[in-house]
């Protein structure tokens, strides 16, 4: 099934139409991009039977040139004003914003542009603001590709007069290029483990031969490229992705270099898990994934060995392994190429889940020095807030929906605009999980559907939660939650329906034990709530207030 | 400018995203679906990388044939 994305400029975006819809298909997304023509920006919005307003319109693309600075007089006006009218939508499509920036081709550069550019950075402060409060609007960086690429790269005179397109067809391959990137980043789930070598990967040189005072990671010479591949890997973790590290090294001398050497930028705490030994590579990749409960495709791997690429390529097809030609110059550009980390708004959830990995190494300690499960359950003091998914979290929740695989009972992805749907469907209940315990708050960490159309019968559509959450009785405390709150309704049963897809054997396992009645198929799980067969466990506290 | 016939073919079938049975040396602007106005301008753009000149306003809306591209082209430096 395809959907629009309509494309709203103040010049015509036909070539970027072509160019992306070309990369679109070839890459088998189901985006299609339409131009909604010349000056659409200001137009079309105000059309309730135009393109926009179709029902295979998914999301409205602002690609807007710096022409809008020196051709619309009120800009800021209008921006506010198109801002406002977006914000007064009852069912809001998701809209992508591009960022203003000013053609510093200009009359008088040394005077003007300085003002210019500053008129651009408020229009983009009016951006970033109204993200805050709207997490179906997006912002797109116009801004770095000038940086990067240069006016002259993306604009030709020629093809402003004879076709009005302000990006010309370079510029336009360009823009594709951006523009691809993000509809894909809103289709595809996120990478989440950036597995990293030691030698000569995140630092110049071999521990085992140079030892730790010949290692390159100082602020000079080709150590500062390392450096700055510490840096960005730092950003990645900042940004929710976690770290692993897997090379083949002497553990206690390379653990001593992250511990101590002044010039590491990046010290064990930042790692979600190390391995360090001499076997294979995919091996301890695969023990890396098993050991933080995520998929192996949710890995990406960077090594400079090409034979270590090739081993970790044939035996785990799903990592994504990233080749950076052996250039610590290039390490940088490389992740900035790399597509597979794309995400156009970081959730408090990213923010925090690194962190979170180290909170469950404790926990596994606690566990390791309770006396019985129900001691170290207890000690934990597990609190869950059930909430009723309301505009501002379902960026997170969808979010869960398109990336957890192994507690998932459906795995049924669907999109932003149809998820966004469902939480305003009075047939459906849709609930978000979040959870803490002494050790930390995990966050908004699960999530149930509840097809209510026959009020007898809850149908649950989907109930997932994510793998950092496990193994703290907060599955059972979930469920039992919700058969009671069906019960409430005077619902007589709850049916949870279950797809296997060959990576949710954690979810079947908790249904087996789960006590509900398995249908023939091993596809539905029927739980009558009259005949409650399980309890929360006393030690975890609900707090469902938000449930409306 | 001597034009190598199959350097300007795979020109235009890459910047029209031609299928080899849909190209025909004489082919003018509008004859297939895939050359409408918006490719022509991908087309001047391909053109112009692939063989070093550049057009100025006028040829780029008049110059709407192979036969009158390879003209040009041949006539070019």
């Amino acid at each position: 099934m395809t959907k629009n994305v309509v494309l709203l400029g103040d010049k015509t975006l036909s070539l970027l139409a072509r160019n992306l819809n070309s990369q679109l298909r070839e890459a088998g997304s189901t985006w299609n991009a339409a131009d909604a023509g010349y000056d659409s920006w200001l137009v079309a919005p105000l059309d309730p039977h135009g393109m926009l307003f179709a029902s295979d319109t998914a999301a409205w693309a602002f690609v807007l040139s710096p022409r809008v600075l020196e051709n619309v007089p009120d800009i800021a006006i209008r921006l506010d004003a198109t801002l406002e009218r977006l914000g007064n939508f009852k069912t809001p499509p998701t809209v992508l914003f591009s960022t203003f920036f000013a053609d510093p081709v200009a009359a008088m550069p040394l005077s003007s542009n300085f003002e210019r550019h500053a008129l651009a950075g408020k229009l983009n402060e009016r951006l970033r603001e109204f993200r805050e409060g709207h997490p179906w609007f997006y912002v797109v960086d116009h801004l770095s590709l000038v940086l990067q690429h240069g006016v002259d790269a993306l604009y030709d005179a020629r093809y402003e007069a004879t076709a009005q397109l302000y990006f010309s067809p370079d510029g336009s391959r360009l823009l594709s290029g951006l523009w691809f990137r993000v509809l894909r980043s809103l289709e595809r789930p996120q990478k989440k483990v950036c597995a990293v070598d030691l030698d000569n990967t995140l630092w110049g040189g071999i521990l085992g031969e140079d030892g730790p005072d010949g290692l390159q990671m100082a602020d000079s010479g080709i150590g500062s490229a390392y450096r700055r591949f510490q840096r960005s890997l730092l950003d990645l973790r900042r940004n929710g992705i976690l770290l692993t590290a897997c090379s083949k090294n002497n553990p206690k001398e390379a653990m001593a270099v992250l511990e101590t050497h002044p010039d590491c930028l990046l010290k064990p705490n930042d790692f979600a898990h190390i391995e360090l030994g001499w076997g294979l590579k995919s091996e301890a990749i695969a023990r890396t994934a098993q050991k933080l409960g995520l998929g192996l495709d949710s890995f990406v791997f960077i090594d400079d060995s090409p034979v270590e690429r090739e081993e970790v390529s044939r035996a785990l097809p799903l990592v994504d392994v990233l080749d950076s030609s052996g250039d610590p110059l290039r390490l940088v550009s490389m992740l900035n190429e790399y597509a597979g980390f794309d995400s156009l708004r970081q959730t408090d959830e990213d923010r925090k889940r690194a962190d979170s990995y180290r909170h469950e190494a404790q926990r596994s300690e606690a566990k390791a020095s309770a006396t019985s499960a129900e001691d170290f359950y207890r000690s934990l003091g597990l609190q869950l807030d059930i909430f009723s998914a309301r505009g501002e979290q379902s960026g997170r929740l969808h979010q869960l929906l398109m990336k957890t695989n192994q507690f998932n009972l459906t795995t049924e992805r669907i999109s932003v605009e149809e998820f966004r749907k469902l939480l305003d469907d009075p047939n459906h209940l849709v609930v978000g999980l979040r959870v803490s315990d002494r050790f930390g708050d995990s966050g908004i960490t699960g999530l149930a559907i509840v097809d209510k159309r026959r009020p007898e019968v809850w149908r649950v559509r989907n109930f997932l939660l994510s793998c950092r959450v496990l193994g703290r009785t907060v599955e059972g405390a979930f469920l039992s939650w919700l058969i009671g709150r069906a019960s409430q309704s005077r619902a007589g049963t709850v049916e949870l329906h279950f797809v296997a897809t060959g990576r949710n054997e954690v979810a079947y396992g908790f249904l087996e034990a789960s006590g509900g009645m398995r249908s023939d198929a091993g596809d539905i799980w029927t739980f009558d709530v009259n005949r409650p067969e399980m309890l929360p466990p006393h030690f975890v506290q609900i707090d469902d207030d938000q449930v409306g | 400018m001597i034009v190598d016939p199959g350097k300007f073919r795979d020109c235009v079938m890459k910047a029209l995203k031609l299928r080899a049975e849909d190209y025909r040396p004489n082919l003018r602007i509008g004859d297939v679906d895939q050359w409408d106005s918006v490719a022509h301008l991908d087309l001047m753009s391909e053109i112009e990388r692939e063989f070093g000149v550049r057009f100025d306003l006028d040829q780029m809306t008049a110059l709407t044939s192979l036969p009158e591209l390879v003209d040009w082209l041949e006539k070019a430096k």
